[in-house]
């Protein structure tokens, strides 16, 4: 089955992009109610799907499948929807230089060769070893890995053209998994504070609770707009509200980070300890806007070299 | 003013190690070992093996106990604690919560206990030659901070009381010994029914039911605590004579062990907040953090407003100690000093999260440790919601 590509492709581009956002949509719904999101992720068939779309529909569809799935189970969302957007055989790329080493972030651990790129050079190459391993925060299946600083060979010269369009498409896609980690983080502090009763009332009643979730509401506004303005409406990387934009990425970072630490605190030491959701998310939304930065200051440091490297 | 606190602090520590040679120097070299066992309490959420090795027992039993009774004089009055406290969140703020002591099981028994009773407990803990542990319980699932809406009941039973209720996020209450459990005898009078019971491990009915996944402050442990027909003499209520019980409700002592832990609680804090920015320096100056120029500027002045900021929780933090020494009620200084730093904690977390994003989501990483432990800082011993609300529902909110 391919739900995104069962329709008439003759249909007005719009038509195209709001029948993929429903089958998104739907298909999100269902992992909700039963599971697989790896199974319903591959029966859309984004990689046959966004080739087809205008640049900015492609990435309205990416982030778009980041909120629904994101929403869902983070982890699951980013291991299935990575390989679906990112430009074949570049699945795994770490990030560094000739100076400091370099260092890939994944929130489940995959296999197959990983691409170290090498701006000094200007050069990728296979890395030779998986790495050295650390645990990620909040990712218990997940992996920080580095390489030192003598493992980039000098490799085949880099594609900048590639290495842009994987970049945009895992920052669009990282924004979008944000987006709904924290809109998930905004509606469960608001449930738990509805629900929890003390005193005789539920704490949403207290204003210093109150106020707080009235905060989470309006970072969590901020956050959704932004992060959603920030993944489709630019295409010029010289933007500042582009989705490689460092101050860009820091500042959804901030947002996210006001998020998490509300939502834990609303929920008090039941929030900091396993059970609830907030625990986790607080943990999430900083590995994955680490990652966003990450992706992005490494962007940053490969387009200072984009002139020569375009050859 | 900070340049005087400079050298008053090194005045007092000059006094501390007149008084008391020996415990100083163990106290140092203990600081000196204590890096090798962050990672591992951090990693089993427990106090990792070896280290109750840095130090003698008798020197780590005796942390926090009154001098009187044969306590540190390292930790003799409030300000000392918030200096040594500080000293030691600089290296690390999480496994002295968990290490040996009663801990903030003492003032509850220094404020509301008898004479007998200080000096059997004291007396006990003093002279015991194996690592001794206290809790102090009184948080519930219903109402962490509320003692009208209290739960766990003690209903009295010919000479004893029969204690029944359970007590959650009570940190190292898996590994205590003598844990202070607060409940009700007459649910209908609010806190004033509120009594202090010391519960000891393997009293009947006493049990810890589990232990808690903390997001960070691994190494101090918490856990959940439950009383199931808990058959208790009277000698167990604190402040019972045998003939009869206390004038006061224990919510005095508890108010009093916030009194005494808060400023040393913001001082461990502070140092925490130190430790890390040393850190980052260290690390920055070594190479280890792959930064563009721009982005090294940003790092370096967000590290100098930080530092100054930090020395001012540790004025605030120091203030409120030395009004504790003075004999002030502190309430509204404690909870002040303790919200600031917390605050700033979780300020300077996400500050350095920012800065040095592969770093912070690096498990095992300093960086990243302090980002979970910060905001646990805002969690333990009192929200920072609740501080606040101590702050400004304080009747006369003494600002000078």
């Amino acid at each position: 089955m391919n739900a995104c590509l069962d329709i008439d492709l003759h249909n007005p581009a719009d038509d195209l992009v709001a029948t993929c956002l429903a089958a998104i949509a739907a298909a999100a719904e269902r992992c909700r109610q039963r599971g697989d999101i790896a199974r319903a992720i591959a029966d859309l068939d984004l990689s046959a799907m966004l080739p087809i779309l205008d640049p900015a529909a492609a990435r309205q569809v990416i982030f778009e499948a980041g909120v629904s799935f994101g929403t869902v189970d983070l982890a699951q969302a980013w291991h299935a929807l990575v390989p679906a957007v990112a430009p074949a055989p570049a699945a795994r790329v770490a990030f560094g230089s000739s100076r400091h080493g370099w260092v890939l972030v994944e929130p489940i651990a995959m296999t197959g060769p990983v691409r170290l790129l090498n701006p000094d050079t200007r050069s990728a190459s296979n890395a030779e070893s998986d790495g050295a391993a650390a645990p990620l925060l909040g990712f218990p299946a997940g992996a920080v890995r580095r390489w030192p600083a003598a493992a980039g060979g000098t490799g085949e010269p880099l594609c900048w053209d590639t290495a842009a369009r994987f970049n945009a498409a895992h920052a669009v896609l990282l924004l979008g998994l944000i987006t709904g980690g924290a809109r998930v983080a905004v509606t469960t502090a608001f449930a738990y504070a509805r629900s929890r009763e003390v005193g005789g009332s539920p704490i949403a009643q207290y204003q210093a609770v109150a106020l707080r979730l009235a905060d989470l509401a309006i970072n969590g506004r901020a956050l959704d707009v932004y992060a959603a303005a920030l993944a489709i409406d630019s295409d010029d990387p010289d933007d500042p509200d582009h989705q490689l934009s460092p101050a860009a990425s820091a500042t959804v970072a901030d947002f996210a980070f006001r998020i998490g630490r509300d939502a834990v605190q609303t929920a008090g030491g039941h929030g900091y300890v396993s059970g609830l959701p907030m625990r986790p998310l607080f943990e999430q939304l900083r590995a994955l806007t680490g990652l966003l930065q990450t992706i992005v200051e490494a962007h940053v440091a490969l387009d200072r070299l984009a002139p020569t490297v375009a050859a | 003013m900070i340049g005087a606190t400079a050298a008053a602090r090194s005045d007092e520590i000059a006094r501390i190690e007149a008084a008391d040679a020996g415990g100083w120097h163990e106290i140092r070299s203990m600081l000196d070992d204590l890096p090798g066992f962050v990672a591992a309490g951090d990693e089993t959420g427990d106090l990792p093996p070896g280290v109750l090795g840095l130090a003698s027992t008798r020197l780590l039993n005796r942390m926090n106990l009154p001098v009187e009774y044969g306590g540190l004089e390292a930790t003799a009055t409030a300000v000392r604690r918030a200096i040594m406290c500080e000293m030691i969140g600089r290296v690390c703020a999480v496994i002295p919560m968990a290490l040996p002591g009663l801990g903030l099981a003492m003032p509850p028994i220094l404020a509301l206990g008898t004479a007998e009773q200080k000096a059997a407990i004291f007396g006990d803990i003093a002279d015991s030659d194996i690592p001794r542990f206290g809790a102090f319980a009184i948080t519930e699932w219903h109402g962490g901070s509320d003692p009208v809406a209290m739960r766990t009941v003690a209903v009295r039973d010919g000479d004893h009381y029969v204690l029944n209720g359970e007590k959650c996020f009570i940190t190292g209450g898996a590994r205590a010994d003598t844990v202070v459990v607060f409940a009700t005898v007459a649910p209908d009078k609010g806190r004033f029914g509120i009594r202090a019971f010391v519960v000891r491990r393997g009293d009947p009915g006493f049990r810890v039911d589990r232990s808690e996944d903390m997001m960070g402050l691994r190494a101090a442990g918490l856990a959940t605590l439950s009383f199931t027909d808990c058959r208790l003499p009277m000698s167990a209520m604190l402040g019972h004579t045998g003939k009869r019980g206390p004038f006061i409700d224990a919510f005095t002592g508890a108010q009093s062990a916030w009194n005494y832990m808060r400023p040393a609680i913001a001082s461990g804090i502070n140092g925490a907040c130190f430790g890390i920015l040393d850190e980052v320096k260290r690390r920055l100056n070594a190479g280890e953090f792959a930064l563009t120029d721009a982005r090294e500027v940003e790092l370096l002045s967000g590290l100098a407003r930080f530092h100054a900021k930090t020395v001012a929780g540790r004025l605030v933090a120091m203030d409120a100690a030395k009004r504790f020494d003075a004999g002030d009620r502190t309430g509204l200084d404690a909870s002040l000093a303790k919200a600031y730093s917390s605050t700033l904690a979780m300020e300077l977390a996400a500050f350095l999260a920012t800065a040095l994003p592969t770093e912070a989501i690096t498990r095992g990483d300093r960086i990243e440790k302090f980002y979970r432990d910060a905001k646990g800082f805002d969690i333990l011993e009192g929200t920072g919601d609740m501080q606040r609300l101590i702050v400004a529902r304080a009747a006369e909110p003494r600002l000078h």
